[in-house]
């Protein structure tokens, strides 16, 4: 489902500042598994999941993404994948602070043909699935930690991917909340979905659901435990 | 291409801007500003030139002064005569006219004296002419001073005595410009008032048959009488659209600078995309949008704002010159406006103009909104989000 050959990340290249984020990594991941990155902070986890989530590009290497080499692929049809393959939770969730909680639920599909109203009704259903549906008018900003990841939750799984990624999403979350978060993940992965976690948290990469581990350390892929 | 995608991206546009009301409510205050400013000009101008033709229209095919060392002097109505001669000629006038400085007004008018109303194609709009005091008024003069048909008019004369006139009528507002200072009496009379000998007049008013004769009868004219300046109606036009045309230069180049502040306030409104816009679009991008739907949305945005402070501008432009008399622009664009009685300018609005306006304005401030947010939107999602 996911493959990376010899991947190198490197931002401001040649510049007085330049970074290698990720130094020559391979790794592989089938479909319906779920992969941990696990690696403290600056071991390149989390650009790594930019790469398998198609936002960013590898300065050298290949990723492959549901039998296509997305490294390849030019800007718009990158978009256009990420679109309908990738579901992204991000670490700080990046919801938008002004938007209700369905608002920011239905912003992937905002650039789609789907009427507003069909897609306003998809965000809902999903918002009942995660608890939210009485908080659907609600501004993110007036949410607790744990309702805005699963408004995140619910933001990334609304154009239906078959390839979820997380960056470290139980960085902000107590347990009670980061567990709840590991339980919608193992049901996701019961549907079939495909699963990249980066993080650093044991009650993440401990869970019964993952089937692999990936460590990292100063970008290089250390370690695979299966 | 579907209809659905482009309207949610104006949905997203439209809840984009009144997330941001307090910003954008001074762009648009900024914005409707210089719009209105430079759609004043432009409409008070192109009023003013509409006027000064239709006033031209009225004018003589030719004048001819009697020029005395280097200065107009009377001219001897004998000319006339000699002006009649010229084949091609129709007819010859004296006019005999002067102006008169109204303390208690602090206004200048302009006193005429006519053989016959024929010979002044104004419109009336109500009394007419009769008596020797007689005089006709311009509807501004009348209503600066509160005459009606039937007051007296005291005015004093070159002696300095004051002399008795009857307002006989009233010229109608259509003609404004021509008329609004004008007081018009009997040509005699008007002869006494200015001291003027009989015999003589300000100037000649010279009628031709055949237009495409002028040039050749205005020779004659000037070769028959060397110490006369000949004066053609294109003569006057080109002096008028030089005055009007210089003023308008002068205060247009004035508003150049506030046009170029405007732009780099624009451009730093733009180019300073904050970190949260510049954070949002990365978010966007992450999420699936692509560098053209996030091009839209700005565009949208851009043009929901540029658009309302232009027809804001525009409206507020007409109001403020066609209603109430440009009272911002007069003192500037009218030279003559604390001598001159108020009028009101007849509305003359054109297509050209108001393109003219949009691309001077509306164009540079999309490209100053866009650019940017493009710069912003070519970049990797992550390093948006990152701010890398």
């Amino acid at each position: 489902m996911i493959r990376c050959e010899h991947v190198t990340k490197v931002f401001n290249r040649g510049k007085p500042n330049e970074v290698v984020a990720v130094r020559d990594v391979s790794i592989e991941v089938n479909e319906g598994e779920v992969a941990v990155l696990r690696g403290p902070s600056g071991s390149g986890k989390t650009t790594l999941l930019s790469l398998i989530a198609c936002v960013a590009k590898p300065t050298s290497g290949r990723v492959f993404v549901a039998g296509k080499e997305v490294s390849k692929l030019p800007e718009r049809f990158l978009t256009l994948f990420r679109r309908e393959h990738v579901g992204i939770i991000f670490q700080q969730f990046n919801l938008i602070p002004e938007l209700s909680v369905v608002d920011n639920v239905v912003v992937p599909l905002i650039p789609t043909p789907l009427p507003a109203n069909e897609s306003r009704k998809r965000a809902l259903a999903l918002l009942k699935n995660l608890g939210m549906e009485r908080r659907s008018d609600f501004k993110v900003r007036e949410l607790s930690g744990g309702e805005q990841q699963r408004v995140a939750i619910a933001r990334a799984l609304v154009n239906n991917p078959r390839i979820i990624v997380a960056d470290e999403p139980t960085a902000h979350l107590d347990t009670a909340l980061a567990e709840e978060f590991l339980r919608i993940m193992h049901n996701l992965k019961r549907e079939g979905r495909t699963i990249v976690i980066a993080t650093h948290d044991p009650l993440v990469f401990q869970h019964e659901m993952v089937d692999v581990i990936f460590d990292m350390r100063d970008g290089r892929l250390v370690e695979v435990v299966r | 291409m579907s209809f659905e995608k482009h309207r949610n991206i104006l949905d997203y546009s439209v809840n984009f801007l009144l997330r941001r009301k307090g910003k954008n409510l001074a762009t648009i205050l900024v914005f409707t500003l210089v719009v209105f400013m430079l759609a004043s000009v432009v409409m008070m101008m192109n009023s003013l030139n509409h006027e000064a033709r239709e006033t031209l229209s009225l004018a003589p095919d030719i004048t001819v002064q009697k020029i005395i060392a280097g200065r107009q002097g009377l001219v001897p109505l004998e000319y006339i005569s000699t002006i009649q001669s010229i084949r091609g000629v129709s007819r010859a006038e004296p006019r005999v006219w002067g102006y008169y400085y109204d303390a208690d007004e602090d206004a200048t008018y302009t006193i005429i004296g006519v053989q016959s109303l024929e010979s002044l194609p104004l419109a009336i709009s109500e009394g007419g002419f009769s008596g020797e005091s007689a005089v006709l008024v311009g509807e501004a003069l009348a209503r600066a001073k509160r005459l009606n048909v039937g007051d007296k008019l005291l005015l004093r004369d070159h002696r300095g005595e004051y002399v008795k006139f009857v307002v006989a009528g009233v010229f109608s507002s259509s003609s404004a410009l021509q008329s609004a200072d004008l007081i018009v009496m009997p040509q005699d009379k008007a002869r006494d008032f200015f001291g003027i000998p009989s015999g003589y007049s300000n100037d000649i008013a010279v009628y031709v048959a055949n237009p495409a004769e002028l040039p050749n009868i205005a020779i004659k004219i000037a070769q028959k009488l060397p110490d006369t300046r000949v004066l053609t109606r294109e003569q006057i036009r080109e002096t008028y659209d030089a005055i009007f045309g210089w003023r308008s230069g002068v205060f247009l180049a004035s508003l150049l600078g506030a046009l170029l502040a405007f732009a780099i306030l624009v451009w730093d409104r733009a180019s300073g995309l904050t970190a949260e816009e510049k954070r949002e679009i990365g978010i966007l991008k992450a999420l699936g949008w692509s560098t053209g739907d996030v091009l839209e949305m700005r565009t949208f945005e851009g043009v929901v704002l540029a658009l309302n402070s232009y027809l804001l501008g525009v409206i507020l432009a007409y109001l403020h010159v066609f209603y109430l008399g440009a009272p911002l622009l007069k003192p500037v664009l009218l030279g003559w406006s604390t001598l001159y009685p108020s009028f009101e300018l007849m509305p003359v609005v054109t297509l050209e103009d108001l393109l003219l306006i949009f691309f001077i304005s509306v164009v540079p401030f999309l490209a100053a909104v866009v650019v940017p947010s493009w710069r912003a939107s070519t970049i990797d999602p992550d390093e948006a989000m990152r701010g890398i």
